[in-house]
């Protein structure tokens, strides 16, 4: 027992310190810079101008049940986080072994005293730190903002939900960016997987529910109960869909999410970060490295 | 520290075969076809405290015995002891015991010397002690001079020292270096002599390939000669130059013998007449 605690211990203490050494070589390159500048502008300006859409009463009228609280602001920002949040997932994460392979640097990390699955999950925690440092400061901002410009802040709960929330989104695509890099002999093929999959969730799934609708005959009307329900269900199988479902129901738009009850909210985000970064963790573990 | 019981490195029927290169990537993530077979069921023991000589031409296969004892290539086949703990199973306890130097210097350039060492060091546990470790081995390198600039500044040489120092940062009881004494000036070659001979009184066991003939002849105690992922031969170092030539005569240094193995040699280092080895 004694020693699987040592085991466990080693692995840990090893994936830490590469998730260090990785988080410091996200940070410090220029893409980085030019990710949080542009993360920072999206976030930062889409909360001031949906804060100022907030102040102007003659555009409540919009959905006048939405625009109703800071928090729900905070909400509506999700939706440039969504958009920007995967492309700087993908682009600090993609090289991340490619790199290691092109050095040569790879073998001299595998020959340390931890398992190849404990090496994968450094690299991961590495990038999602990276990532994280670049959302947590452009939310704070952010909410700043929204406190500054609607007069009253966002509760704390919804802002500190909203931070681990995009957190895990950015989780989803670094898994599915890495899983994809095991493979990937060059630096592009794995890139090239991350943007596929950003592409896929972002756009082509908004697709989906209206092929469907189109289909079945249904009234393509979000209000529509129907279509909402199939809408708010195909989302749960996408990780912006419900990395939007679940800040809905958090900042008091439940009514938005019909036909998905939190609690599967919750397990889809869950299994969206967790489903890919274990796959990830298995094709490096079996892979040569 | 050391098991004396036990041998260093133990190898049995050991093979290794890469996928088969496409032209295409697509097609190599896909395919399952195999390629070239590197090494063929090699059986190979190095006990504990030896310094050996791992010879061969080049594509004979070396780097990839060596990386494949260090944990870093899969074998195909065949089992890998490194002091009775199986590589396969006990990876990571087998590895808190090896270090490894790899034939061209594998370094993030950004980083210091003695940041670099310390990071490598700092995964066997030598945390505080890593910063102070790593600038007693890199002074023991003759690095003193060069620690302010970053690693991807140094010289080719001084980038083998540093890498050398990796391998070395935390005390290994076995050393794999590839290449070791490549690219290093003739001062560097004698200090890394005189490194290897430490290490060997002091019962750790060293496991190089190199192609500086001369060297091994001078350095290692057991000396093997692998030829298309195959052990052609392995003997003491003194015994293989003892060893008789169908003419009769015996070989003039370590050239000789591994240049009539492999057939690389002119016709009359083949014969025993033009050998200049040691």
């Amino acid at each position: 027992m004694a020693g699987e605690m040592a085991g466990l211990s080693r692995e840990f203490k090893g994936a830490l310190r590469v998730a260090r050494r990785e988080m410091a070589r996200s940070l410090l390159s220029i893409r980085s810079a030019v990710i949080f500048f542009l993360l920072f502008l999206l976030v930062v300006g889409g909360s001031y101008g949906i804060a100022e859409i907030y102040n102007a009463a003659n555009l409540q009228t919009i959905n006048a049940q939405v625009y109703r609280t800071p928090d729900t602001v905070l909400f509506l920002v999700s939706s440039y986080t969504a958009l920007m949040v995967p492309i700087a997932a993908v682009v600090l994460s993609f090289d991340s072994l490619a790199f290691e392979r092109s050095k040569g640097t790879m073998a001299l990390m595998l020959v340390k005293p931890f398992q190849r699955e404990s090496l994968a999950l450094g690299k991961f925690l590495g990038a999602l730190g990276a990532v994280s440092v670049h959302i947590v400061i452009s939310s704070v901002v952010a909410i700043a903002v929204i406190a500054y410009f609607t007069g009253s802040s966002p509760s704390l709960f919804n802002s500190v939900f909203f931070i681990v929330m995009t957190i895990l989104l950015a989780g989803s695509y670094i898994g599915i960016t890495m899983a994809a890099s095991v493979k990937a002999k060059q630096h592009g093929d794995a890139v090239m997987a991350g943007i596929a999959a950003w592409l896929v969730f972002t756009i082509f799934w908004l697709l989906l529910p209206m092929g469907v609708a189109f289909a079945m005959g249904w009234v393509y009307d979000v209000n529509d109960p129907t279509f909402l329900t199939f809408s708010n269900r195909a989302d749960a199988f996408n990780p912006n869909g419900v990395y939007n479902l679940c800040l809905a129901t958090s900042s008091g738009n439940g009514f938005l999410t019909l036909g998905v009850a939190p609690v599967f909210q919750a397990l889809s985000a869950l299994l969206w970060f967790f489903i890919p970064l274990v796959l990830f963790i298995i094709a490096f573990g079996r892979s040569e490295g | 520290m050391n098991d004396v019981k036990e041998p260093a490195v133990s190898i049995k029927g050991l093979t290794k075969v890469f996928p088969k290169e496409t032209r295409f990537p697509i097609m190599a993530m896909l395919s399952k076809l195999e390629g070239p077979k590197v090494v063929k069921g090699l059986d190979l023991e190095i006990p504990t405290g030896e310094v050996f000589g791992f010879l061969g031409p080049n594509g004979a296969g070396k780097s990839t015995v060596m990386t494949m004892i260090a944990g870093i290539l899969r074998p195909t086949k065949g089992r890998i002891k490194v002091f009775g703990l199986d590589i396969a199973k006990d990876g990571p306890r087998a590895k808190e015991r090896i270090g490894f130097a790899p034939e061209v210097p594998a370094l993030y350039g950004e980083m210091h010397p003695v940041d670099l060492v310390a990071f490598h060091g700092s995964f066997y546990g030598l945390g505080s002690k890593a910063k102070e470790r790593a600038r007693d081995v890199l002074d023991r390198l003759g690095l003193t001079g060069s620690l302010d600039q970053p690693v991807g500044k140094l010289s080719y040489g001084n980038q083998k020292k540093v890498s050398l120092a990796i391998a070395l940062v935390h005390e290994p009881d076995l050393l794999l270096l590839d290449e070791p004494t490549t690219g290093l000036d003739p001062g560097s070659v004698i200090l890394f002599r005189d490194i290897v001979k430490d290490l060997k009184k002091k019962g750790r066991t060293v496991f190089l390939s190199s192609h500086v003939l001369t060297e091994v002849e001078r350095m290692c105690d057991t000396v093997g000669i692998l030829v298309q992922g195959q052990l052609k031969l392995m003997d003491r170092t003194e015994k293989v130059l003892q060893t008789v030539g169908p003419d009769g005569a015996r070989p003039s240094g370590l050239e000789q013998v591994f240049l009539g193995l492999t057939g690389q040699g002119p016709p009359e280092a083949l014969k025993g007449g033009a050998g200049h080895g040691g």
